[in-house]
């Protein structure tokens, strides 16, 4: 079998789906709406994981610099 | 005027018949065709020899669908018409689509005994299974030949999204023709 014969196997389709589409509409969102589904459902991947534990560790490291930085200044001891 | 009173025309053997045709569809009729050949005097012509047929059709067949018996006739008399050898010097739209949908067949030197009528059945089942809009883009691109460019702006769409939307419609029906047996 051959594209061609694909090509001629679409004249039996179905009316419904040629008048669809001649005469039929529909708003650009709701073919989008296809994407953001398929993007929900996508799980996160290893790096969105690792660059949020990389954002986490960061946070907590400047935190804890903080906290000695303030407790030096402070003159006290750990 | 609407389908039900053009066939009545066509029944009464009314030359009217014909004029209200090409009022309704003509243009869209000379489209479909002028896409596939690329050559306004070949177009036109499928378009009156469309009509013939018709006249010659109806009665006793009675269609469901003016519109798209109209337009399976003018397909099949154009992509008759076609020269391929030509079609595929000149780059033309419908050789690029064929190759696009060899693309979804697993072998193509097997299964050549397949019917194109229970191909279409395959496909008519497949279509079932998309959304009313990957319907719609499916067939305005594999059945009324157009241009990728030509659906986006029809539909207000981007170009980008639309081509992969298309790839991914040709993967999911190598996969559905490969579950109905045609396979390697």
């Amino acid at each position: 079998m051959k594209g061609k014969d694909v090509f001629r196997g679409i004249q039996f389709l179905d009316p419904k789906f040629i008048d669809q589409a001649e005469f039929g509409d529909f708003s650009p969102e709701a073919f989008y709406k296809e994407i953001d589904r398929r993007q929900a459902v996508r799980k996160p991947g290893f790096r969105r994981v690792f660059l949020i534990a990389a954002a986490i560790a960061l946070t907590a490291l400047l935190v804890g610099c903080g906290i000695v930085y303030v407790l030096k200044m402070q003159d006290l001891k750990l | 005027m609407e389908d039900e009173k053009i066939i009545e025309l066509f029944f009464a053997r009314s030359e009217e018949a014909i004029s209200e045709t090409d009022a309704a569809y003509g243009r869209r009729l000379f489209r479909i065709s002028d896409n596939i050949l690329h050559s306004r005097e070949d177009a036109e012509e499928c378009v009156s020899d469309t009509y013939l047929r018709t006249w010659n059709a109806i009665p006793p067949t009675r269609p469901y669908s003016l519109f798209s018996y109209l337009q399976k006739i003018c397909r099949n008399l154009s992509l008759t018409r076609l020269d391929w050898a030509n079609a595929a010097k000149r780059k033309a739209e419908v050789v690029s689509l064929t190759q696009e949908m060899e693309s979804c067949i697993p072998d193509v030197h097997r299964d050549t005994e397949l019917e194109t009528k229970e191909l279409g059945r395959i496909l008519n089942e497949f279509l079932e299974t998309l959304t009313p809009e990957n319907q719609m883009v499916f067939v305005r691109r594999y059945w009324f030949i157009e241009t990728t460019a030509e659906i986006a702006a029809r539909y207000g769409i981007k170009e980008g999204t639309l081509i992969t939307r298309l790839h991914r419609i040709r993967k999911k029906l190598a996969e559905f023709l490969e579950k109905e047996g045609i396979t390697v």
